[in-house]
C-alpha cells in the first residue's frame, strides 16, 4: 500500500466553473523524494493543497475523488492529525514564519497541536540543531535574510517530526546560494529521519539530483509519473523540457544511458568536440550611462562603495550578485529615488539635478514584484494611467509598446486575471510606454516559469535590437546568458567583474551557465543549449 | 545595565496598561498625567529606549499645533486673554486645554510603545491563543501586515511617482487623489497576505484543538506585588474622581486647588510609587540573576 494514494482527485476553487485538477491518480511511497513539476497554473500546488487538507477545509470548493494517507482517508483525519502528519512550506518565507523570535517560530507549531509540554523544548532545540541554526535561535525573524527565514520554516516543520513535508516552490524567492542550503536541508531530513517530501518546484536542477520519482502536470491533470531515467528516456518533447540542461544537452547529442551526476554529464560528453564561430559583440560607442565613484546607502548603512560603470546606446547587461551585495539599490540609485554621493549621468544630464519624473522619461524601472504595477481594470487602461500622469496625449503609443510586449491580445482583459509572465510584460509595458531609451529591470524572471521566461527574454532582445538599452539584476545566470550581451558581478557595494559573456562568465567560479561549467575545458564559449548544440562535432 | 520587564508576567502587563489607559483616558488633572509621564520615561529610559521618548514628541508637535490652532479659533471662554484678532478673543485657558489634550494623544503614543517594549509579544500570542484563540489570530494577522505594509508603501510611492503620479500635488484633494493607485494595490495585497498568513496557521494547527505552551510563565510574587498594587492604584484613582475632587475645568477658572488637592497628590505619588516598584522587583544582582 503506498503511503500517500490519491485516487480519481478532481477539485474546483470556490466559484469557479473550471476544474484545477482533473481525474489525478498518484501514489507516493512512504521515504521518497518527489518531486512535481508543471507550467504555472497546471494545478501542482492546488494537488498539494490538497495533500496538506487545505483544500477543501481552508479554501472551501468542491472536491471529488480521495486522498489516503497510510490508509486513512484525510477526511477522516481531524485538523490536529493533519497537521502533526504533514509540515506544509511556502513559497514567501515572510508570510508563513508567524512569530518574532525564531525558536518561538519552531515552537509554535508544536504548541498547536499539543506536543507534551515536557517535550516541547527539547524538540525546538534540536530541531534547531538538526539544521544548524542554533545561532540564530534568540534573533527576531525580521533581520533574518530570505534563505535563513526559509529554514527556519523548514526547521519548524521538522520539529513536529511529521510523517511528510510538502514543499510549494520553497527556492523561487531565494538567491543560488541560499536555495542550494535549502536543498541539502531537505535532503539531510529525507535521509537521516526518513520523512516523505513531496517538491513543487520551477528551478529543477538542483532538485533534480536528489529526487526519487517526478511527476509532470499540465492543465490540471498529471501527465507523466515515474523516474529520473524514465522522464530521461522518454520522446515526448513536452516532458523533455522539463529535464534539468545538462540531460537536454546529452539527451540530444544522443546518449543513451542517463548520466546522473555533472561529473558523469562532462565524461559522457567527453567524445564530443564543440566548435564555435567568434561571435562578437558589437556595442555603440555612445554612452548613454556613467557612473563614477557612487556611494549610496539607507541611513548610516552604506551600500555602494565606489561604483564606476559606463553603459553604451545598445547594450544589454545582466548584473549578478548575493543578496544584499547592493544590486536594486544600484537602479534605484540611478533612477534618482536615493541619494548618493559621486556622480550619475544619464544621457550627460546628473540624475541629482533632476526630478523623478524627469528621469523617467529617459530611464524606465521596474521593480521585482509585477503586481505592484497592478492598479487599473484593465490592460490597456494601465498604460493610460503612466501617460495621463504625463500629459501625453499620444494613445497609439499604447498599442504600439503593447504589440512590442506581444501582450496587444490582453489589453482588454483584466491584469489580475492574466498569468504571472503576462503581468510581468504589463509591469514593463507600463513603464516603456514613455519610451525611455534606458530600461532597468529588478529580477523581472523571479516566478515565472520556463517558457514565459522564455517570453519576456525574447521580447527584451527584440526591444533592445530596437534601441533600448537595458541593464537587468538577476539570480537567473542561464536567462541573462542567453539574453545579454554584457555582465557584471556585484560583491559588498562594488562591481568586481563587468565585460563580455567570455570576459565575466567564462572566469567565473560561481556566476556561470551549468552548460559552461560542463563544457569549459573543450570550449571557454559555450553558455547555453543552443550554442553547445550548433556547435558540436562528434 | 537595560532592565528586562519581560520577566512580568503578560497579564500583569496588560493589566497595569489598561488601568494607566483608563486613567489617561478619564482623567484631566495635569498632576496625574505628569504622573503617568513621569512613569513612562522611567520605563523608556531604564531599558535603553530614550529615543523612544524623542520620536513620541516628533508626533507631539503637529499634533499639538493643529489642536492649538482649531481650539483657539473655536473655543473663545476662558478668562485671561492673550491676544485679541479677527475679533476673537484667544485666551489661556483654550491653550492650555489644547495643551493637555495634545499631551493626553502623547501618553497614549508612549502608553502603545511601552506595551511594545515591556511585553514578549511571542509570549503574549502564546498565552493568548489558549484563551481566546481567534481573536489571538486576528491581532497576530493585524501585527504581521502593519511592517511589511509600511515597507511595500514605500516601495509604491517610489515606483508610482516614476509612473508619474504627483504625491507632493498643489491641494490636499490632488494629495488624496494621488494615494488611490497606491492604496488599492496596498489594499489588495494586504487580503491577500493576510489569506496567507492564516492559511499558514491553519497547515500549522492553529485552531486544531488545545494547544500546550512551550515556556508557560508562572505568575509570581512580583506578579501579585504589581498586580495589587495597580488594582489599588485604580480603586484610590477611582475614589477621588468620584468624590469630585480630581474634577478639572480649566475654563470656570485657574484655581491651584483644583489640580493640586489631595486626591491629585495622592496619585501622583501612587504612580510615582510604581515606577519605583517596576524597578525594585526588575533590579538585578550582581551575577545578572533577577532576585524575583
Amino acid at each position: 500500500m503506498a503511503y500517500i494514494d490519491i485516487k480519481g482527485l478532481s477539485y474546483s476553487y470556490p466559484d469557479e466553473r473550471d476544474r484545477a485538477l482533473k481525474d489525478v491518480s498518484l501514489e507516493i511511497e512512504k521515504g521518497e523524494i518527489f518531486l512535481l513539476m508543471g507550467d504555472s497554473g497546471s494545478g501542482k500546488s492546488t494537488l498539494l493543497k490538497c495533500i496538506s487538507g487545505a483544500i477543501p477545509y481552508f479554501y472551501g470548493g468542491t472536491l471529488w475523488g480521495k486522498i489516503e494517507i497510510q490508509g486513512k482517508a484525510v477526511e477522516n483525519m481531524t485538523h490536529q492529525e493533519r497537521s502533526g502528519t504533514i509540515g506544509m512550506i511556502f513559497q514567501d518565507p515572510e508570510r508563513q514564519l508567524l512569530m518574532n523570535k525564531v525558536h518561538r517560530e519552531i515552537a509554535f507549531g508544536l504548541e498547536n497541536i499539543g506536543v507534551e509540554e515536557k517535550n516541547i523544548k527539547r524538540r525546538v532545540w534540536e530541531a534547531l540543531q538538526f539544521s544548524n541554526i542554533q545561532d540564530i535561535a534568540l534573533q527576531d525573524i525580521n533581520t533574518l535574510s530570505g534563505g535563513q527565514k526559509q529554514r527556519v520554516a523548514i526547521t519548524s516543520a521538522v520539529a513536529g517530526l511529521p510523517q511528510c513535508i510538502l514543499l510549494d516552490e520553497p527556492t523561487s524567492q531565494l538567491d543560488p546560494s541560499s536555495a542550494e542550503e535549502v536543498v541539502e536541508l531537505i535532503k539531510k531530513i529525507n535521509d537521516e529521519l526518513g520523512i516523505t517530501i513531496v517538491v513543487v518546484e520551477q528551478r529543477v536542477d538542483r532538485w533534480f539530483q536528489i529526487c526519487d520519482r517526478i511527476g509532470i502536470m499540465k492543465d490540471g491533470m498529471l501527465l507523466f509519473v515515474g523516474t529520473r531515467e524514465e522522464l530521461y528516456l522518454s520522446d515526448d518533447e513536452y516532458l523533455r523540457g522539463f529535464l534539468p540542461t545538462r540531460l537536454k544537452l546529452a539527451k540530444a547529442l544522443g546518449i543513451e544511458k542517463m548520466p546522473l551526476t555533472i561529473r558523469e554529464t562532462r565524461r559522457a560528453l567527453g567524445r564530443f568536440e564543440f566548435r564555435l564561430k567568434e561571435d562578437k559583440h558589437k556595442g555603440s560607442s555612445k554612452c548613454i550611462l556613467s557612473i563614477k565613484n557612487l556611494y549610496c546607502g539607507y541611513g548610516n548603512e552604506e551600500i555602494l562603495r565606489g561604483i564606476n560603470l559606463l553603459v553604451n546606446e545598445g547594450d544589454f547587461i545582466g548584473i549578478f550578485g548575493p543578496n544584499g551585495a547592493g544590486k536594486s539599490t544600484l537602479l534605484k540609485s540611478i533612477m534618482g529615488l536615493l541619494k548618493y554621493s559621486g556622480s550619475i549621468r544619464i544621457m550627460d544630464k546628473e540624475v541629482k539635478n533632476l526630478g523623478v519624473r524627469d528621469i523617467a522619461l529617459i530611464s524606465g524601472y521596474v521593480s521585482q514584484n509585477p503586481n505592484d504595477y497592478i492598479s487599473k481594470d484593465t490592460v490597456y487602461d494601465e498604460l493610460k494611467f503612466t501617460l495621463d500622469n504625463y500629459g501625453i496625449k499620444d494613445d497609439g503609443v499604447i498599442d504600439i509598446t503593447l504589440k512590442d510586449l506581444n501582450i496587444y491580445e490582453l489589453r482588454h482583459k483584466n491584469p489580475r486575471d492574466i498569468s504571472g509572465g503576462e503581468r510581468q510584460r504589463v509591469a514593463i509595458a507600463s513603464i516603456l510606454v514613455l519610451r525611455p531609451k534606458l530600461l532597468l529591470l529588478d529580477e523581472p524572471t523571479r516566478g515565472l516559469d520556463f517558457e514565459a521566461k522564455r517570453k519576456l527574454g525574447r521580447v527584451l532582445k527584440s526591444l533592445n535590437k530596437n534601441g533600448t538599452t537595458i541593464i537587468l539584476i538577476t539570480h537567473d545566470v542561464d536567462f541573462a546568458s542567453e539574453f545579454c550581451d554584457r555582465f557584471g558581478i556585484i560583491f559588498n557595494g562594488e562591481i568586481v567583474s563587468i565585460g563580455t559573456r567570455e570576459e565575466v562568465l567564462s572566469e567565473s567560479i560561481y556566476y556561470t551557465t551549468e552548460i559552461n561549467k560542463l563544457l569549459r575545458d573543450k570550449n571557454k564559449r559555450i553558455f547555453s543549449l543552443e550554442q553547445a548544440l550548433s556547435s558540436v562535432r562528434r | 545595565m537595560k532592565r528586562n520587564y519581560n520577566i512580568f508576567h503578560v497579564l500583569t502587563l496588560a493589566f497595569t496598561s489598561i488601568i494607566l489607559m483608563i486613567i489617561i483616558f478619564s482623567c484631566e488633572s495635569p498632576l496625574i498625567l505628569t504622573g503617568i509621564f513621569i512613569y513612562f520615561l522611567v520605563v523608556f529610559i531604564t531599558c535603553g529606549h530614550s529615543k523612544d521618548i524623542k520620536d513620541g514628541f516628533k508626533y507631539f508637535a503637529p499634533f499639538f499645533a493643529v489642536t492649538l490652532i482649531i481650539n483657539m479659533i473655536f473655543v473663545t471662554d476662558g478668562t485671561i486673554m492673550l491676544f485679541k484678532a479677527f475679533g476673537k478673543d484667544f485666551t489661556l485657558e483654550s491653550l492650555i486645554v489644547s495643551f493637555m489634550l495634545s499631551f493626553k494623544l502623547l501618553l497614549i503614543m508612549y502608553l502603545f510603545m511601552m506595551m511594545g517594549i515591556m511585553i514578549d509579544s511571542d509570549r503574549a500570542v502564546s498565552f493568548f491563543s489558549s484563551k481566546m484563540p481567534k481573536s489571538t489570530l486576528m491581532m497576530m494577522v493585524t501585527f504581521k501586515l502593519f511592517p511589511s505594509m509600511k515597507n511595500r508603501l514605500v516601495t509604491l510611492k517610489q515606483i508610482y511617482s516614476i509612473r508619474g503620479v504627483d504625491f507632493e500635488g498643489k491641494g490636499m484633494r490632488e494629495r488624496i487623489k494621488a494615494f488611490i493607485p497606491i492604496l488599492s494595490i496596498l489594499l489588495e495585497s494586504s487580503l491577500d497576505g493576510a489569506f496567507d498568513i492564516g492559511e499558514a496557521a491553519y497547515v500549522k494547527g492553529f485552531l486544531s484543538g488545545k494547544r500546550t505552551v512551550y515556556d508557560r510563565q508562572t505568575f509570581g510574587r512580583k506578579d501579585y506585588i504589581v498586580t495589587l498594587y495597580a488594582f489599588l492604584l485604580i480603586v484610590v484613582y477611582l475614589f477621588f474622581r468620584i468624590s469630585g475632587s480630581l474634577n478639572f475645568d480649566i475654563y470656570i477658572g485657574i484655581d491651584v486647588s483644583k489640580f493640586i488637592n489631595l486626591g491629585a497628590i495622592t496619585v501622583f505619588i501612587m504612580l510615582l510609587m510604581l515606577a519605583a516598584l517596576i524597578l525594585i522587583l526588575t533590579e538585578e544582582n550582581e551575577d545578572g540573576l533577577h532576585r524575583y
